[in-house]
């Protein structure tokens, strides 16, 4: 989320037209389906049209959509695990350290860094990130996908800096393992 | 072995920079000359980019129609 509002008639449309897609993509991947990703993105422009006038032209802008985003989904998962208490799926929270490398290196081969990821890649990536529980979820999205600073994302989500670092990581390590069978090459 | 726990215990700070300078030396230097480490390294580094290449989810296009609805029914819309 890098722009910023510009000028001062930034219509209803106009906002929808330039914040839509970026406030929908974050909501989505922290929700994981569309129609919560929509009921979060609809509050957020509500938001954003109604302080609108607040924030023109300052740099603060993308972290308060952020905030108010990310406040926005964890409001709706909190009503949803309300209601639906037993559905939320077993964490994938005991994924050990990877053991002390040893046996053959299994290198990774991956795209270029120039090029873009192809429909294939990107959908594997998303659907590993939809596998990840919750707490690492969030982390990782606003991390590795959104670029956030820790420190933001302590604040975002009123963590402590250690627990952001240690969720990244085992969030990371969970991502390599599911994403290994895809990218590593085979043992020569 | 180690130098390739040490590696493990301090892959989140090896990767991101964030270790004494002393150390990070330490464990680049073993990474040059451990595969299997180097392959853990590289492998948590395309992770990391990975997800930094991903494009946003697209908006399925009836729920656009329904925020542009709003938009409009909204005070200056």
């Amino acid at each position: 989320m890098e722009a910023t509002p510009r000028g001062l008639d930034l219509t209803p449309e106009q906002v929808v037209r330039d914040y839509a897609a970026q406030v929908y993509s974050l909501a989505r991947r922290m929700l994981g389906n569309d129609d919560d990703a929509e009921d979060v993105t609809q509050e957020v422009l509500l938001q954003v049209l109604r302080k609108l006038d607040t924030f023109r032209g300052e740099a603060a802008f993308p972290t308060w959509l952020h905030r108010v985003t990310v406040n926005a989904a964890l409001g709706l998962r909190r009503q949803r695990a309300t209601r639906d208490r037993h559905r939320a799926h077993a964490a994938v929270d005991d994924l050990p350290e990877p053991g002390t490398p040893g046996g053959p290196a299994r290198r990774w081969s991956a795209p270029p860094d120039q090029q873009l990821l192809d429909h294939e890649t990107q959908e594997l990536i998303e659907a590993a990130i939809a596998q990840l529980d919750e707490k690492y979820r969030d982390v990782y999205v606003l991390a590795d996908v959104e670029g956030l600073p820790n420190a933001e994302i302590a604040s975002l989500l009123g963590l402590g800096l250690p627990a952001v670092k240690s969720r990244l990581h085992r969030a990371r390590l969970m991502m390599r393992e599911a994403l290994a069978p895809y990218f590593q090459e085979a043992v020569s | 072995m180690t130098a390739c726990r040490d590696l493990v215990e301090s892959l989140y700070e090896y990767v991101a920079n964030e270790l004494a300078p002393g150390r990070q030396d330490d464990l680049h230097r073993h990474v040059e000359v451990c595969p299997p480490c180097a392959a853990l390294v590289d492998s948590y580094r395309i992770t990391i980019g990975l997800a930094r290449r991903l494009a946003p989810l697209p908006m399925p296009p009836e729920c656009l129609a329904r925020l542009q609805a709003v938009a409009r029914a909204s005070p200056g819309g």
